[in-house]
């Protein structure tokens, strides 16, 4: 997206006020905390309004303007301009009468997207996959019996099988003993999940120290 | 066994259209491609006669749909419905089926429901959805379009947007379906907090947590795409499920029987996984 170059002067004296609006957005947000407000909701519909005018401002200039100016003005590829045509027609969307001619569009990309979904290609991550977990049970590192790396191999592809196992929802496939690897799957499937939610609690209070320092820092240069 | 010989011998023959752009593809996945549609065309064809399909286990949180909407129905509050927050794609679409065994529903008992959208595109194929589900139902003047909104493109712009809509209309309901990111526990933190009852699914498994700690019912991970089977129980929809299982199966006996192989020192099922 072409850049606008504005003096170093205007964004110097610009940006306290930009940091005060963005500490007001921030407290705003917050308050939502408490309950939901008419400060909030100011908030909400400004951040709202203003992604969406982003979007519409970088859509224009990395993808319709480029598409126009250089694809098809200098580079010739005036074929571009069959896509532009058959997005244009989504706009009949609103207008009841002419509305069912906005399903042509949508029944091109919708299709070219379960097509794009259905190659072989899906089947070589799969095997990837499958491959790092065919791992030895006993590990011999140097001579020696590596017992830790060894437990780590059974618990991996135990864990994996375990899991494949809990996704077969057909009883005439899994039944029996089946069922009695589906609550260890679960169990294993949950161990996980607790980690992962372990994880992204670091996660979010890492974000949460940033707005603080963003208050504190950048707005009351505390330190 | 030496599959390199075989190997060479393939290549010539194979190169030409066993290649793509991305990545290699290897015979083997040809071969287990070819089961697959194999087994597919062999529950289609069973779909027709009159043998029995095979069952499928339980899935709560898909049986907890009719206990949402029905809550949503008595107390006279809506749902909000969340398509996920990619385009179109996988999760999308299974998420778009779910929406439509909901509208069919909220269509029959008069409930309102509001779809929160972040893409344009979906929003068109969502709101088509919702309104056949109406004109199914002979109610064709009481589907609201309004009640289809695109919020924003930009994803927290879009989960303030959810939020905000969350408590205003104080949703009885809510549906998380399809692929989420940071915003998943946004979203079902303020359904909690409103006393929303709230049924999730993604395919992702790093927001997973967050579901499992804030909503009533989780799908986990691949129980989003059994849904049209389980929730229509149409015959087709279970035999492709069913050789879905079977190839997890093969695919299961392959890795246990390769991890064997590979502790007596033979990577014997590796080779041929990447043979070409």
């Amino acid at each position: 997206m072409a850049g606008v170059n504005v003096p170093t002067a205007i964004v110097d004296a610009l940006t306290p006020w930009s940091t005060t609006i963005g500490v007001i957005c921030l407290i705003g947000v917050w308050s939502m905390l408490y309950k939901e407000n008419p400060f909030y909701r100011a908030c909400e519909h400004a951040y709202v309004g203003s992604a969406a005018a982003h979007t519409l401002v970088t859509t224009y200039a990395n993808t319709i303007k480029p598409g126009i100016q250089m694809n098809m003005a200098q580079n010739g590829d005036y074929w571009e301009i069959i896509p532009i045509l058959l997005g244009c027609l989504i706009y009949f969307q609103p207008i009841r009468q002419y509305n069912w001619i906005s399903r042509f569009p949508m029944a091109f990309w919708v299709g070219y997207n379960a097509g794009y979904s259905l190659t072989l290609r899906v089947a070589m991550p799969l095997f990837t996959e499958a491959r790092r977990t065919m791992l030895p049970f006993f590990v011999i590192t140097d001579g020696r019996f590596d017992l830790m790396t060894s437990i780590n191999n059974i618990v991996f592809t135990g864990v994996v099988v375990l899991v494949l196992v809990y996704f077969i929802f057909s009883r005439n496939v899994i039944q029996g003993k089946g069922v009695f690897l589906n609550r260890w799957a679960r169990i294993a499937i949950m161990i996980c999940f607790g980690a992962g939610f372990g994880n992204g609690v670091a996660n979010r209070v890492s974000l949460l120290i940033g707005r603080f320092n963003y208050v504190l820092s950048d707005w009351l240069k505390l330190y | 066994m030496d599959t390199t010989a075989l190997s060479d011998a393939l290549r010539p023959f194979l190169s030409s259209w066993l290649r793509s752009d991305s990545n290699r593809l290897s015979f083997t996945a040809f071969i287990f491609f070819a089961f697959f549609i194999t087994m597919v065309i062999y529950y289609w064809r069973m779909s027709l006669g009159e043998k029995p399909m095979p069952k499928l286990r339980r899935i709560p949180g898909l049986d907890a749909l009719d206990e949402s909407i029905g809550r949503a129905t008595e107390m006279g509050r809506p749902i909000v419905f969340v398509p996920g927050m990619s385009g179109f794609s996988a999760p999308t679409y299974a998420a778009l089926t779910i929406m439509g065994y909901v509208a069919d529903q909220v269509a029959r008992y008069d409930t309102r429901m509001i779809v929160c959208y972040r893409y344009p595109e979906v929003l068109a194929v969502g709101s088509s959805i919702v309104q056949t589900s109406y004109l199914e139902q002979g109610k064709r003047d009481a589907f609201r379009a309004d009640d289809h909104r695109f919020l924003s493109s930009d994803q927290f712009g879009y989960a303030s947007g959810v939020c905000g809509i969350l408590q205003r209309e104080r949703a009885a309901s809510q549906h998380i379906f399809g692929s989420m990111a940071a915003e998943a526990i946004i979203l079902a933190e303020v359904g909690n907090v409103v006393g929303a009852i709230q049924i999730a699914g993604q395919t992702g498994s790093l927001q997973q947590p967050y579901l499992f700690a804030a909503c009533d019912y989780t799908l986990m991970v691949e129980e989003l795409y059994v849904a049209s089977a389980y929730l229509s129980q149409d015959r087709l929809r279970i035999g492709m499920l069913a050789a879905q299982d079977i190839s997890k199966s093969v695919l299961i006996i392959l890795i246990v029987i390769g991890a064997f192989l590979m502790t007596f020192g033979s990577n014997f099922i590796d080779r041929i996984l990447t043979l070409y």
